[in-house]
């Protein structure tokens, strides 16, 4: 009994220490944190950490956070950094070095070089007066007053403090990049949109009846009925072979009776977009979703490699809460 | 001279090196600082603990402090203790000592050692640092020490600075650093009343609890009066100052193996540290007298465990 008590006394003292290593950070931030997020916010580069040891692992963890969240990060091993990783660092990037003491030998080495190549140098550490911190263009200061591993055995409250630190940073960047529950979905194409981007579009694709479609030679009005009944907000043009041959949306539609007034009776032909966007059958949705976004467009024809039309995809249905309706099962 | 930091590091709580007439032992003295200053980052001198400081007469500190000061020749900062019995007498210590630094002036580093709650209540004691660190040009490290208030037996007596005076305290720039001992849960809440004040440092005035978790300042050490070297290498690794030695394949176990030496030291010299070790020191001939203070209380044995653990463990 008398055993367990001690045990649990000493992890509750340790537990205090690092709790405490934490608060007293709160007091310490000050406009060195600022200016190291407007410099990261004003970046076209990367944010790489680097470190050894311990420090190096908290450093993974941050650039995992940061990279989850919006910030491209990477990591820079400071050992393999001079046997030619150095290559992966440009003048644009940031490097984030981490040291509690902020004299490792392996770190302190590349920072000359770090700074002939450009990079902006941010220091997590717990000595203003060392190399580290005096060679970097910003110091965070994450020191802290004692450590709850005996003997320097294993850093502890200062590997908590950094990564607690890096968390503040990963946090406040979110805050100030609008990052949202879309962008957040993107890069965690684990779990059930991660099922959802890797499968293949012609398993979730809308066909059949489905499909919007009008020949070459119908109508505006005939087209806007299709778009209509089909509710994509868009239709597909083709021609006897189902060639795809354009596409007509709602968009199309509204700066068509801007310019012509009466359309009813003109042909699609007329009014579409004649090199529409479209993807293969066999690709994956993720592809269908990136290209969609960077095309700013919400409907997809999918086409085989004669650009049959097989198929249309609306880019709320691949990223929407709801399951895919799978083909057969609609 | 006005430091801007303490040193971090070792702090070696030095024994006064006594003569059979009850003199500063001169030859001892710089024996043991010739051994001890090669590994301290500072030395506390005429303690109230190992420096035997409250049986020192002011002729014998003045004496220990002219010494001292003509050997260390500034290496290492000086620590000092001035605390006396009363405010009057913690005083006329301070002034004196002070002349006698400035008489020779001594250009090294000098820190005033004051333990306030030895001769102060909490109540008024920022106005009397005011007052106090007008009168030198030199900075001050306060000693918390709970148990060494206690020896004064006043009842009712808090012997603990609080928590809300020592906030008001660290707004005073010659305040340097604070030496701690008691509870976790307090050192913290001295930590944060000292937040505004980075440059401050809290050093453990507990070697067992810097051996379990230590502060990152450093350590005022009674041990290093006997094993220097094995407390340096600790107190660096400790505060992650040998990096570079943990890529040694048994860089851990040898740092673990020491820590372990320094506990099983203690328990040996832990009742009566002054008497114990100065025994050992004058066994291995680097002081010539264990005399000491009538403050200290005679520790006789059979055989000195302590200098035999030092001659089996080799320890230097």
């Amino acid at each position: 009994m008398g055993r367990v008590s001690r045990l649990i006394q000493q992890a509750r003292e340790v537990l205090q220490i690092e709790a405490q290593g934490i608060l007293d950070l709160i007091e310490r931030i000050g406009p060195e944190f600022e200016q190291a997020v407007e410099m990261i916010l004003d970046s076209k580069g990367r944010v790489i950490f680097t470190g050894i040891g311990k420090s190096g692992l908290v450093g993974r963890k941050i650039m995992a956070t940061l990279n989850s969240t919006g910030t491209p990060s990477l990591f820079l091993h400071p050992v393999e950094a001079v046997h030619g990783d150095l290559g992966m660092v440009t003048a644009d990037d940031i490097v984030i070095a981490i040291s509690n003491s902020g004299y490792t030998r392996e770190l302190v080495n590349i920072l000359p070089i770090l700074k002939n190549l450009g990079v902006k140098l941010i220091a997590f550490c717990g000595d203003p007066e060392s190399p580290l911190a005096k060679e970097s263009h910003l110091f965070i200061n994450v020191g802290v007053e004692r450590e709850a591993c005996p003997l320097g055995l294993a850093p502890t409250t200062s590997t908590t403090a950094a990564l607690a630190m890096g968390d503040a940073l990963a946090v406040v960047l979110i805050n100030r990049k609008q990052f949202n529950r879309k962008d957040f979905k993107r890069f965690h194409p684990g779990g059930s949109l991660g099922d959802r981007l890797s499968i293949k579009i012609k398993e979730v694709m809308f066909t059949g009846d489905r499909i919007p479609l009008v020949a070459i030679d119908q109508t505006v009005m005939e087209t806007i009925f299709e778009v209509d009944k089909k509710k994509l907000g868009a239709s597909l043009v083709v021609d006897n072979s189902l060639i795809l041959l354009g596409i007509v949306t709602d968009g199309d539609i509204r700066r068509a009776l801007l310019h012509w007034k009466d359309i009813a009776g003109l042909e699609v032909a007329k009014i579409m977009s004649k090199s529409p966007k479209m993807i293969d059958e066999e690709k994956k949705v993720s592809e269908a979703v990136t290209l969609m976004e960077h095309n700013a467009i919400s409907v997809l024809p999918v086409v085989d490699k004669l650009k049959r039309v097989k198929g249309i995809v609306h880019l709320h249905e691949l990223l929407g809460g709801k399951e895919f309706r799978v083909n057969g099962i609609q | 001279m006005e430091s801007n930091k303490a040193p971090k590091g070792l702090i070696v709580d030095l024994i006064t090196p006594l003569d059979d007439k009850g003199d500063i032992d001169n030859g001892g003295l710089g024996s043991l600082l010739k051994r001890v200053l090669p590994y301290a980052d500072a030395i506390l001198l005429a303690s109230p603990q190992m420096g035997e400081g409250s049986g020192l007469s002011l002729t014998l500190k003045t004496e220990l402090l002219k010494k001292a000061a003509a050997f260390i020749q500034g290496r290492i900062p000086i620590f000092f203790w001035i605390s006396g019995d009363s405010v009057e007498n913690t005083e006329k210590t301070l002034a004196l000592l002070e002349d006698l630094l400035k008489s020779y002036s001594y250009k090294g580093e000098v820190f005033w050692f004051d333990s306030p709650l030895y001769y102060h209540s909490n109540r008024g004691l920022y106005d009397h640092y005011q007052d106090l660190t007008l009168n030198t040009k030199y900075p001050f490290v306060l000693y918390n020490d709970p148990g060494l208030v206690n020896l004064l037996e006043r009842p009712l007596k808090r012997c603990n600075i609080r928590t809300s005076i020592l906030k008001n305290l660290a707004e005073i720039g010659k305040i340097k650093a604070l030496i701690f001992r008691g509870s976790l849960t307090r050192v913290n809440n001295y930590q944060k009343a000292l937040n505004r004040r980075p440059d401050v440092r809290v050093y453990d005035g507990d070697e067992d609890r810097f051996l379990e978790y230590p502060s990152m300042s450093g350590v005022l050490s009674i041990g290093a009066n006997i094993a220097p070297r094995i407390w340096s290498n600790v107190t660096k690794a400790s505060l992650g100052m040998l990096e570079e030695d943990r890529e040694k394949g048994d860089y851990l176990h040898q740092i673990w193996e020491m820590g372990k030496l320094l506990k099983d030291l203690k328990t040996i010299y832990n009742p009566n540290p002054v008497w114990t070790i100065k025994k050992s020191l004058v066994d291995l001939n680097i002081i010539g007298f264990h005399a000491c203070t009538s403050a200290t209380q005679p520790y006789y044995e059979k055989d000195n465990i302590l200098t035999g653990f030092i001659s089996t463990h080799a320890i230097d």
